[in-house]
């Protein structure tokens, strides 16, 4: 499993303390429900009809037994002794006290675990096949792919306030247990001339108006698909609605606008950040060989340990240099 | 003093659980619809209203729901109001729990 670190464990540690802040002022009442209500949903907590709801994110729905354990362990100690797992790979917890929740927050984090960007308008929890890793009839495990999109679409300045909530799903199998076509983004793997790559398929989504997705690109090289996935989702915050949150869903955008259309805007899109990166940082594939070796390997041994400094310093660079540079390879390094 | 046309009750919910709570006079708030404070009156409605938006640290979004004022006490007149009195229904927890 990927292991955070020490940036993901001080970025986590810094948004658990703020959010304690934040909680005690609403308490205090420096803070009025408008004021704090964006800055729960941030950290995934709503108020719904009966009581608090905690969201927490499974990101591609991989556990360990010390994660397990850990959620039991809140819903025994914050909750009622249960949680609901969800068919977009969270669990979420139906009767956290408001007080509690920095502390929960906490106890995930102590597992590597968080609840931030599981509601809002942003780029949610990244799903993928449940059985990735263990089906038969996949080329590859998508769960390194969905840990990329992951990492470059979790905390992504332009990507916090899009016109709606936004979902993607990785798959590699043909067989499509991942739900691709129900997602604003699918990625189904695939390859091309032996080369590596995913269709890319947008605007599916169940809810109110279910629709069935359309493929914008029958084959993205992995290299691009960062760059790739950013011109799609700029894209959509620019053309989305934003005056109807029932007709703000990416499916409605490619309804209205239709597939050709967005197809060219993507396209031009992904030239132009192609064009504009001040610096190609490195390619998907060196950063999947990254993502896959710290799974493996011994966190100690892994050099990017070493590069969590520059992982601070470099997140106000724009796009999705900043993210890739975020979990660059390190023979690029020196280019920064 | 001009009568409502529909009796009406003050809910929020509660800032610290979330817990769907109801207005009772004079100025206490009750997790039982039975027992919150029935409300006929315009200017009274928009006074208790003010009141309980006025307590921001213990409650969150307070609004005027319609009720039927029977004889037990009062009842949701909608479904969604309904719910939130009941609790979940699935199997004994939150209200039903009590």
């Amino acid at each position: 499993m990927y292991q955070y670190s020490r940036f993901d464990h001080e970025f986590i540690a810094e948004r658990v303390a703020q959010f304690r802040a934040q909680v005690a002022r609403r308490l205090d009442g420096s803070l009025t429900e408008e004021e704090f209500k964006p800055l729960r949903l941030m950290n995934g907590l709503y108020l719904q009809l009966h009581a608090y709801m905690l969201r927490v994110a499974i990101p591609y729905g991989t556990l360990n037994s010390r994660q397990m354990h850990q959620l039991a362990m809140i819903a025994e100690r914050w909750d009622k002794g249960y949680g609901h797992f969800t068919t977009r790979q969270n669990i979420q917890f139906n009767w956290p006290k408001l007080e509690d929740v920095p502390d929960i927050l906490q106890a995930l984090a102590d597992v590597e675990m968080h609840a931030i960007q599981t509601s809002g308008n942003t780029v949610r929890n990244v799903t993928a096949d449940h059985f990735a890793g263990a089906a038969a009839d996949e080329l590859a495990d998508p769960r390194p792919i969905a840990e990329l999109i992951r990492q470059w679409s979790t905390d992504h300045p332009e990507f916090q306030f899009l016109p709606r909530k936004f979902k993607i799903a990785v798959t590699g199998s043909p067989n499509d247990r991942a739900v691709t076509r129900a997602h604003d983004i699918g990625l189904r793997m695939t390859e091309q001339n032996g080369l590596r790559g995913f269709e890319v398929i947008v605007g599916g989504g169940l809810g109110r108006t279910p629709m069935i997705g359309k493929t914008l690109s029958p084959f993205v090289a992995l290299d691009d698909l960062l760059p790739y996935l950013e011109a799609v989702v700029s894209t959509y915050n620019l053309l989305g609605r934003r005056d109807n949150k029932y007709k703000a869903r990416i499916k409605i955008t490619t309804h209205e606008h239709g597939i050709e259309h967005i197809k060219q805007r993507v396209e031009a899109q992904f030239a132009r950040l192609n064009l504009g990166l001040r610096v190609r940082i490195c390619s998907s594939s060196k950063i999947l060989s990254s993502i896959s070796l710290r799974q493996n390997l011994n966190p100690q041994a892994h050099k990017l340990r070493q590069i969590a400094p520059r992982r601070k310093a470099l997140r106000s660079a724009p796009g999705w240099t900043r993210i890739s540079a975020l979990i660059s390879c390190p023979d690029m390094r020196s280019s920064l | 003093m001009s009568v409502t046309a529909i009796s009406k009750v003050v809910t929020a919910n509660d800032l610290r659980s979330g817990e769907v709570l109801y207005l009772r006079f004079p100025h206490s708030w009750t997790p039982e619809l039975a027992k919150a404070s029935v409300i006929k009156d315009d200017d009274l409605a928009k006074a208790s209203l003010a009141f309980a938006q006025g307590q921001p640290n213990t409650v969150v979004g307070a609004y005027l729901s319609d009720v039927i004022d029977e004889r037990d006490g009062p009842r949701a007149s909608h479904f969604r109001e309904r719910f939130r009195a009941a609790g979940p229904s699935n199997y004994r927890h939150g209200k039903q729990e009590l």
